[in-house]
């Protein structure tokens, strides 16, 4: 028997186990991990009016903390939204939520902090709104 | 005379204005409407949704628009979803993909009468910043005021200029099946 077969043999399996887990590497956390920023509703929605293109490049894929109120929750099956108050009908923060679990508590005008990964601004003329995903309160 | 006649002429013209204004602004929107898609190959099934696309649909004109964040995609797989947007679609660059269309037979639909339309919706998908022309069919359901918009198209991953590595290119669909489901409510309510 070859000397360098149980090394061979060895290698492959640390290969394969790391190509495993890069695999089924879990999503980033919004609830264990700090987030980048922290900032008022009205202060990000502020910004992304102001100059989108650099509002995306500060803010896409980052972890954000915004403390707020409540406008309206949504909770659906599987998912859930939480919209919170700019002080203007016509723009929010919306807080996408993979589970509507935990959230049943949440009302409107209720003080919240929220952190999730921003994904960047939709709407035009007519409404606004800056859009988090996998948020955790 | 009327000594309230003055004042009811007063008000004529102006609930007139009202009136027409209600009648004429017949939008209806979503800010949850969820699009899904879905690659299918022998050797894998990829799905990813997004729960918080926009969408307005005027009922006046049959315009209908959606535009989603490319980051609001789910993967099950954080790898993947990596690889959709940093690879394909590359969302810090693109980070939009925006549907401007037409309901052809909009005019049948009526918000008033809980039907079920088959209606053809077609338009200019923009994503990763190409413009495709899509025409697709899709249900308009009308409930309680409310209109729930489903459809089912395929694209062609190949169309929006996403290259796939041949190393994986047997694991993604040349054609990507796209789901979109919108609850519309009726503006201003």
């Amino acid at each position: 028997m070859k000397k360098w077969i149980p090394y061979l043999m060895i290698l492959l399996a640390v290969a394969g186990t790391i190509a495993y887990m890069t695999y089924n590497k879990p999503h980033a956390d919004a609830a264990s991990e700090r987030p980048e920023y922290s900032i008022s509703p009205l202060g990000l929605v502020r910004e992304f009016l102001d100059n989108e293109a650099d509002a995306n490049e500060k803010y896409l894929g980052k972890l954000v903390q915004v403390q707020g109120v409540i406008r309206t929750v949504v909770l659906n099956p599987n998912s859930a939204t939480v919209t919170l108050e700019t002080g203007d009908p016509m723009t929010s923060v919306l807080c996408e939520f993979e589970t509507p679990a935990g959230l049943e508590a949440l009302k409107s005008g209720q003080k919240v902090s929220i952190q999730g990964f921003c994904s960047g601004m939709l709407g035009g003329d007519m409404m606004t709104d800056v859009i988090l995903n996998r948020c955790a309160l | 005379m009327n000594k309230y006649l003055f004042p009811r002429l007063f008000f004529l013209p102006l609930a007139c204005i009202v009136f027409v204004n209600v009648a004429c602004s017949q939008k209806y929107f979503t800010k949850n409407a969820q699009i899904g898609f879905f690659s299918d190959t022998p050797i894998e099934k990829i799905e990813a949704h997004n729960t918080t696309s926009n969408c307005v649909f005027d009922l006046a004109t049959g315009r209908i628009e959606f535009s989603a964040l490319i980051k609001g995609f789910q993967f099950e797989r954080a790898l993947m979803q990596e690889h959709f947007n940093e690879n394909y679609l590359e969302s810090d660059q693109f980070p939009k993909a925006i549907f401007k269309g037409q309901i052809d037979n909009y005019r049948k639909i009526d918000p008033a009468k809980n039907t079920k339309h088959i209606v053809r919706v077609s338009g200019e998908l923009n994503m990763h910043g190409v413009s495709r022309s899509i025409t697709a069919q899709a249900v308009i359901d009308v409930k309680d005021g409310n209109l729930k918009a489903t459809s089912e198209f395929q694209i062609a991953v190949a169309d929006f200029q996403v290259e796939i590595p041949s190393l994986v290119k047997d694991q993604i669909a040349k054609n990507v099946k796209v789901k979109v489901e919108a609850t519309l409510k009726p503006l201003g309510k």
